[in-house]
């Protein structure tokens, strides 16, 4: 399977959400990852056929999705960012009615509504209406609609947003857990869940896609460029505003930074293994 | 579709809006009795013309259109839209179990008035011409109650908007309650409302005036405002 989107670009009035984007997904989990407004949304909207794009399409092994139509859809597994949900549905109805929708059987809705809810943590929840439920546990509730038919198209806005670290760490174990004949598409904005799980890393940014890379080739550019100083405090003004810094701890009279700098900073800065953040901030900061 | 049937009959308010209607015909049925006995049959006979006509607006309404407007008030319809089947087929069954269930909402109306009727007048023999006119203005009932749901659904659906859906299409509806037929001529504005909006249809009653005016009138309309959502539905990627 092979998704393709061909010059892909999206306009807001005269706002470019988007421009000019050309990618190439295959099986395997990709993270999308990017600043506020960088249009994650908007490009996984238009993936899902749910905004039409102002030029270029999306081609699903050659075909494009929209005259695709139901058979894409059939495919697709779609979590959205601000996922809505009926208040007085328990999440076992709300499960089975998407089910329906998804053209499962009776019998198949009922058996994977189980199995889903089971994964997500929430069968003993099942039979409570889902405006009981916490905010975590709905967004749980919203990754297993996401999965019900098990498709092989995955497109998840930000499915970590509101889950506790335990959670986080289940999704994470769904995802790799997934078959590899899937295409995930996920954005976040917790940059180490992306280190567990993607196989590839698209960073976007205003609109545009600055680079497509596995995770550790990309940890690999920035090695020998993260430091930790410790300085006094009235130095830190000083190196703040001329590295760009993912981290500060203040210990006493001392604080103790994280930079980015090609160079080594200061005479006692030490190397550090470069993480998710610090690429974070080198590509973003 | 038995989705869709399912979650209206488990809507409480659908029953509520029924009880009511059926609550408010007793009252009315053993007042008629007590004060107006020698016109009971008749009075009877003209229930839709007022309480079932309004019972039946008011399920139409206030239950049975808000599924049109349902996904967009909870946000459902990224994922609604983004399944097989959440598109077209889902807006058509949509409409195929709201006219069903308005259509059972208008037998269990007749069958209540009939029952009230002859439980409060003591007599457990129908008289055969009564109830045979009844039936016949429950046809027209049902046609009506059937052509006001899609024209009120495909209104809620172009704006997906209940409230406001309720506003519109209830207005003209209860306004034409108002208006004296006695007074009125053909094509004022006053004439076009009392005919124009189902209200002769919703009380039972085929039109009398320029009936081959309004027999044009009503398909285009519905054909016309159906066009419409299938319009914006294009437009925003529902079908
Ligand atoms: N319906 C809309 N009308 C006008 N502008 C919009 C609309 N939706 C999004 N935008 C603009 O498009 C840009 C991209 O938005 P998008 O929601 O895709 O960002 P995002 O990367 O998902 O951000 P976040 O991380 O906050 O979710 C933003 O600048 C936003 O203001
Ligand atoms: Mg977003």
């Amino acid at each position: 399977m092979k998704l393709v989107f061909e010059n892909i670009s999206k306009l807001y009035g005269d706002f470019p959400a988007l421009s000019g984007i050309n990618l190439s997904l295959e099986n395997g989990v990709y993270g999308l990852l990017g600043p506020n407004g960088a249009g994650k949304t908007t490009l996984m909207r238009i993936m899902t056929d749910l905004l039409k794009p102002s030029t270029g399409r999306v081609l699903l092994d050659g075909k494009d999705i929209a005259l695709l139509g139901a058979d894409f859809r059939r495919r697709l597994g779609y979590l959205p960012q601000d996922f809505g949900f009926y208040p007085n549905y328990t999440a076992e109805q709300y499960l089975l009615y998407i089910a329906r929708l998804k053209g499962l059987t009776g019998f198949e809705a009922k058996k994977q509504t189980g199995a889903l809810l089971e994964m997500v943590g929430l069968y003993e929840k099942r039979n409570q209406k889902m405006k009981g439920l916490s905010g975590g546990q709905r967004q749980r509730v919203g990754i297993a609609q996401a999965l019900l038919g098990d498709p092989d198209i995955l497109v998840l806005d930000e499915p970590t947003a509101g889950l506790d670290p335990e959670e986080r760490i289940r999704f994470r174990g769904i995802i790799s857990n997934l078959s590899r004949q899937k295409t995930v598409l996920l954005s976040t904005h917790i940059v180490s869940d992306l280190e567990a799980v993607a196989n590839e890393i698209i960073f976007l940014k205003k609109g545009h896609v600055l680079t497509v890379q596995k995770p550790h080739d990309l940890l690999r550019e920035l090695d020998g460029m993260v430091w930790t100083v410790s300085v006094p405090s009235e130095n830190e003004r000083g190196f703040t505003e001329k590295y760009p810094c993912s981290n500060i701890m203040h210990d006493g009279e001392m604080s103790v930074m994280r930079i980015l700098s090609k160079q080594k900073p200061h005479n006692a800065a030490a190397p550090e293994r470069p993480n998710m953040e610090d690429l974070y901030l080198y590509h973003f900061g | 579709m038995r989705t869709e049937i399912n979650h209206i009959v488990r809507t409480p308010l659908y029953w509520l809006v029924l009880i009511a209607g059926i609550g408010a015909r007793t009252v009315f049925a053993y007042l008629d009795f007590k004060h107006r006995l020698d016109s009971y049959w008749t009075l009877s006979d003209e229930y839709w013309s007022r309480l079932g006509s309004i019972t039946v607006a008011f399920l139409i309404l206030l239950v049975l259109i808000h599924r049109f407007s349902v996904d967009y008030e909870n946000n459902t319809y990224p994922v609604i839209a983004s399944t097989a089947y959440g598109r077209k087929k889902l807006y058509f069954e949509r409409l195929a179990a709201g006219c069903l269930m308005a259509i059972l909402g208008v037998v269990i109306l007749t069958i209540a008035n009939i029952g009230i009727t002859l439980t409060i007048g003591r007599c457990f023999i129908t008289p055969t011409d009564w109830l045979y006119g009844f039936a016949s203005h429950t046809i027209v009932v049902i046609v009506g109650a059937v052509g006001y749901f899609l024209v009120s659904a495909f209104v809620c659906d172009t704006i997906s908007n209940h409230p406001a859906s309720m506003c519109i299409c209830g207005l003209p509806l209860g306004i034409s309650y108002f208006i004296n037929i006695g007074i009125i001529e053909e094509f004022d504005l006053f004439w076009f409302i009392r005919y124009g909006f189902f209200t002769e249809l919703l009380r039972g009653r085929w039109i009398s005036s320029l009936p081959a005016f309004w027999g044009i009138w009503y398909p285009v309309m519905i054909v016309g405002v159906f066009i419409l959502s299938i319009y914006r539905r294009k437009e925003r990627k529902l079908l």
